[in-house]
């Protein structure tokens, strides 16, 4: 009789220990991948957040007396800094780019972008502004 | 054998215990909270996204007149620049545009309210032109109403003088008499009377007054039939003011 009480006592012990072990470990992997899940979670939203608060415009567009720069002034009205790359697309063929400007909130930066070749007269020129975030604004400019 | 079953009851009663105890430690531990902080980016992420809404909104309801005239007369240097706030939400002109150049300033306009800005030293030349634009906080950007102002030989010249007659009144056609101060009688300028009809809830009608010795009083009269109902003495006060007056009725 009282060796199997002993034998049940540990048999017990042993089980509630196997019970905690086992479950310290769920307990841990659990809080583990929960933050890991929750901060996933919370910096994609944010991320999307900004995404959605970004937002800019061409306020005004012009170019040099020689015709081989265009000067474009963005204006940052959202709530997150910017990120921007600008394209200039002229109807007869001639290019230009300027990458990675960034711009803070309520700040308006002015860029030079250096065309292939020089503006001629009566040029419609297209001024295309897309941020990292996938944002973009458009401008149509006329010599 | 009553003595062996309890001692079994007791075993398998304190690991479900503890299976029990650990369970609801990770629910309350690690569930709950991540529950709790994905359901508070979902808040902030709604409410962001509202107030963006609003900020198009109200982008896209903002109206403002821009006007530019010189300071002191045609030979002047100076520009000046007064604006409207046209619409019923208050806005901040932060930037004002002459050409290509940018003057950062700060005036804050509740609905209705007139603002003038400047002066701005422009040393004109002959043959120059001078685009005036607004910016607002929003990211409007507002070009001058009447249009682009130049300076030739004999001094200061504005693409339109206008008297803009807008009807809101009830009513579908209206005419328009329009009047200028001849010595002590009002004489009705050629253009005048202008029949008008109201469409998608109002009627516009615009008067170029360019061949006028200005400045000059005119007087607007909106009938509705045979009877007047709207008569207003409006000063054109180019070029020491604005070239475009606005009559509302």
């Amino acid at each position: 009789m009282r060796r199997r009480a002993l034998s049940e006592v540990v048999s017990a012990l042993i089980l509630s220990g196997a019970v905690l072990a086992v479950g310290g470990a769920l307990w841990s992997y659990s809080l583990g991948a929960t933050t890991v899940i929750a901060n996933n979670y919370v910096n994609g939203t944010l991320s999307l957040v900004d995404e959605i608060t970004e937002r800019f415009s061409v306020e005004h567009v012009s170019h040099s007396s020689d015709n081989l720069k265009v000067y474009v002034w963005v204006y940052n009205y959202g709530d997150v800094d910017v990120i921007v790359d600008i394209y200039v697309d002229v109807n007869t063929g001639n290019d230009g780019q300027y990458f990675d400007r960034e711009i803070a909130v309520g700040d308006m930066e002015y860029v030079e972008v250096s065309m292939n070749s020089a503006l001629s007269v009566d040029n419609e020129v297209t001024v295309q502004v897309y941020s990292g975030r996938g944002n973009s604004a458009y401008y149509t400019y006329y010599t | 054998m009553h003595i062996t079953l309890t001692i079994r009851r007791g075993r398998k009663g304190t690991a479900s215990i503890f299976g029990t105890l650990i369970f609801i430690g990770i629910l309350f531990t690690a569930v709950i909270p991540m529950y709790l902080v994905m359901n508070q980016a979902d808040t902030i992420f709604e409410q962001r996204k509202h107030e963006t809404t609003i900020l198009d909104e109200d982008r896209s309801r903002e109206n403002i007149l821009v006007y530019a005239y010189p300071r002191d007369g045609l030979t002047s240097d100076y520009i000046s620049v007064k604006v409207k706030n046209e619409c019923g939400l208050s806005l901040k002109a932060i930037r004002v545009w002459i050409n290509d150049a940018p003057e950062p300033v700060s005036v804050t306009l509740n609905p209705l309210d007139e603002a003038e800005i400047g002066d701005y030293d422009v040393n004109p030349q002959a043959g120059e032109t001078y685009d005036v634009r607004i910016t607002t906080e929003r990211g409007n950007v507002f070009e001058c109403s009447s249009g682009i102002l130049s300076y030739s030989d004999t001094g200061w010249e504005v693409e339109s003088q206008l008297i803009n007659v807008l009807i809101s009144s009830s009513g579908v056609v209206f005419k328009i008499h329009v009047y200028w101060e001849n010595g002590e009688s009002w004489d009705e300028i050629p253009t005048s009377p202008a029949q008008v009809w109201k469409i998608g809830g109002s009627a516009f009608k615009s008067f170029d007054v360019t061949d006028f010795e200005l400045p000059e009083y005119f007087k607007v009269v909106v009938m509705k039939g045979s009877n007047p109902i709207h008569e207003e003495i409006v000063f054109m006060e180019w070029p020491n003011g604005p070239s475009v007056i606005w009559v509302y009725a």
